[in-house]
């Protein structure tokens, strides 16, 4: 065996090695990806009969999928910018010489380690109609708001996504803003660079790579965060609650495999456009500056 | 254009316990003159730069661009321009942009900005390298943009942090020569740190010596090899450093002579008041020389001493030999010969030393009891130090020697 290694070319022996971890990302990923391509085309998965965009053309047409899908992007068009910006600001806020800062980066960070289950209970008991913002508003005479199926209901969930993931957005810009080289900061103030120019031709530059991380993992995670929205409401929330991965989740269970695969399929593109387009500019931004 | 007053600085870092990295920094400097701040690591010269920069804040006493109090003027507003240790180039934008980003932020005209920085280019030799960026530049070119973005403002003061410490040893004699140049034809006034003698014996019209955060000596670069105020000054400026020995003063045969090991040295010839010097008879006191004011002889001549030694360690530079010597006593001097004088190794060597060269300083104190001719002592480790009236003007070629390494 070691003799016919030997004789074998590096390349092959190469894909040897890769064998492992090549045969999990086919298991888990490339051939449950094809399959869903392949649903996505045919009438079921028993005929198999070739359908071409039907199921494409169907999902579009289907109420839920665009109440999903505009709830999902309007969600994450609102979340995931303010979890860039907020935390990136709060990094900077935590990076000045201020008393107590790692009190405050304590603070921000707890969320992460709270299960989800227990983060729903807090905003449940928070937010529910006998809960504790209706006690305190009731005591002003104020009528009790149902927080969950109202229009603030969106608004709740973004807040709920904050709190849960500006802690780790802010370290990561932590450590960013550290990296930036003293010197150029200090350099760009004798040459007469207000802070606002200091920040946005100096350190952004740096921070172009942590800033495309932070984006990317701040998209996904709104994508994700139909776990709390559907710990906190179920399976049929609020219609403004209603999200791609509700619809998804449902059709999964009415075993719409035609319908969920086409809809996985229109996710997955969106996604890799949005980090395709990242990708290009932060190649703009980051050039040179990176070691 | 403009002088610049430090008026008892002191910089204290928040969480050192109080601890002055700056102690009360005194010192004028008078517009278009080169100062140099010298010091070992630590001593406080990057820490004084940054607070005249604005970079720190000033924790105590004042700092004047001018008439202008600058303790709480931003950078920006200070007219001041800064060549840092590393450089500080901008890496996403090209060697023009790199110096026209401060004109740029000032409003200038596109074609007014275009004419001075080709002008600085041109100045320095780097209008080739304007479509660069710096990752594209080695270290010299880099240490000429740097200088070519402080100069195409035309600041009042220039600043420059240690900006040869990058460089190799061929280069920075090259780059020494230029920025002395540069100084000249611009006019302006410069302040530089640097923690290496040869750039402060050659580039500052004056050098202020730093340690602890306290000045230690303000002086010309003649005047600073000549009368170093104390200990540390002596044996910081020069090289191979200056020779210490502690001796006894004694009287013998009316002359007073300083004894150490089996040698005495008269110290009659010394620059030091003859009320002082009978004063210290039966005291202790270390005596400076420096290696170049002891040579091999084979006889003494008028004003010489001679000391026994053997020698130890050899070393050959071409123009002159560094000798290492062991004198009974266990004591160790080195020697700085210019004459060509074949010496090996264990070989016996009869040392003669210029009497009126040997420097005294106090046991304790370590403060210079030499006088200075025409001149009272400089006070050690003094925190008033304003510059002698006629203390400006070229160092002294003859005397540069001193600080080559």
């Amino acid at each position: 065996m070691i003799r016919m290694l030997r004789r074998a070319k590096p390349r092959a022996v190469s894909f040897l090695y890769l064998l492992p971890s090549l045969a999990g990302v086919l298991t888990f990923f490339i051939v449950p990806f094809a399959q869903i391509i392949r649903y996505s085309l045919v009438d079921n998965p028993i005929s198999n009969t070739y359908v071409g965009f039907d199921n494409f053309k169907r999902l579009f047409a289907n109420a839920a999928f665009q109440r999903a899908a505009s709830n999902t992007i309007r969600f994450s068009a609102i979340a995931m910018p303010l979890a860039v910006v907020l935390s990136l600001l709060l990094a900077m806020v935590l990076e000045a010489k201020i008393p107590g800062k790692s009190k405050f980066r304590t603070m921000f960070l707890s969320p992460m380690m709270v299960p989800v289950a227990s983060i729903v209970l807090i905003w449940q008991v928070l937010f529910d109609y006998n809960g504790v913002l209706n006690n305190v508003f009731a005591r002003f005479g104020v009528l009790p708001i149902d927080w969950f199926k109202s229009d603030y209901s969106h608004l709740i969930v973004v807040a709920l996504f904050l709190w849960k993931n500006l802690g780790y957005n802010m370290i990561l810009f932590m450590a960013a803003l550290g990296n930036i080289p003293k010197a150029l900061v200090e350099a760009a103030s004798v040459d007469g660079a207000s802070s606002f120019r200091r920040f946005w031709q100096i350190k952004f530059r740096f921070l172009s790579p942590t800033f495309l991380f932070v984006t990317i993992l701040s998209l996904i995670n709104s994508f994700k965060v139909f776990r709390e929205v559907y710990l906190l409401t179920g399976d049929y929330p609020y219609e403004d609650l209603y999200l791609l991965q509700h619809f998804m989740n449902n059709t999964f269970k009415s075993l719409d495999y035609q319908k969920l695969s086409a809809a996985a399929l229109i996710m997955a593109v969106v996604m890799a456009l949005i980090i395709g387009i990242l990708f290009i500019v932060d190649g703009r931004l980051g050039k040179d500056v990176e070691s | 254009m403009a002088g610049i007053t430090l008026k008892d600085v002191s910089k204290i870092y928040p969480g050192s316990t109080g601890e002055k990295a700056v102690d009360g920094f005194c010192l004028d400097i008078k517009d278009k003159e080169f100062v140099v701040i010298v010091g070992p690591s630590g001593c406080g010269k990057s820490s004084t730069m940054r607070m005249i920069a604005g970079l720190e804040e000033v924790s105590e006493g004042e700092i004047h661009i001018g008439d202008v109090l600058v303790n709480d003027v931003q950078p920006k507003d200070r007219n001041i321009a800064m060549v840092f240790q590393s450089y500080a180039l901008y890496p996403h934008m090209s060697v023009y942009k790199n110096m026209a980003f401060a004109l740029k932020i000032r409003h200038l005209n596109k074609a007014e900005i275009d004419r001075r920085v080709r002008e600085t280019a041109e100045m320095l030799g780097i209008t080739r390298l304007l479509a660069r960026k710096p990752r594209a530049l080695s270290g010299g070119e880099s240490q000429r943009v740097a200088l070519g973005r402080a100069m195409v403002r035309n600041p009042a003061v220039f600043l420059l942090d240690e900006p040869l410490s990058n460089l190799d040893a061929k280069l920075r004699a090259d780059m020494r020569a230029e920025i002395i140049r540069l100084h000249k034809r611009l006019e302006t006034t410069f302040i530089y740190v640097t923690h290496d003698q040869t750039e402060a014996m050659t580039m500052g019209d004056r050098i202020v010596i730093m340690d602890r955060g306290l000045i230690l000596q303000n002086d010309s670069p003649k005047d600073i090899y000549d009368y170093p105020a104390n200990i540390f000054v002596a044996g910081f400026i020069g090289s191979p450093r200056m020779n210490f020995v502690e001796a006894e003063v004694a009287r013998e045969g009316g002359i007073v002579v300083a004894k150490f090991g089996v040698t005495a040295l008269s110290l009659e010839k010394t620059n030091v008041n003859k009320d002082v010097l009978a004063s210290l008879v039966g005291k202790k006191v270390t005596i400076g020389i420096r290696p170049e004011h002891i040579s091999v002889a084979d006889s003494v001549a008028v004003g010489e001493g001679l000391l026994g030694a053997s020698a130890d360690i050899v070393e050959v530079l071409g123009a002159e030999t560094i000798i290492h010597t062991d004198m009974p006593g266990d004591l160790r001097i080195v020697v700085r010969e210019f004459n060509d004088v074949p010496v090996k190794r264990g070989q016996k060597l009869n040392l003669a030393v210029q009497l009126e060269k040997i420097h005294i300083f106090d046991i304790e104190t370590e403060d210079s009891i030499t006088v200075r001719p025409g001149g009272t002592p400089k006070s050690a480790r003094s925190k008033i130090a304003k510059p002698e009236p006629d203390s400006g003007g070229e160092p002294d070629a003859s005397d540069n020697g001193g600080g080559e390494s």
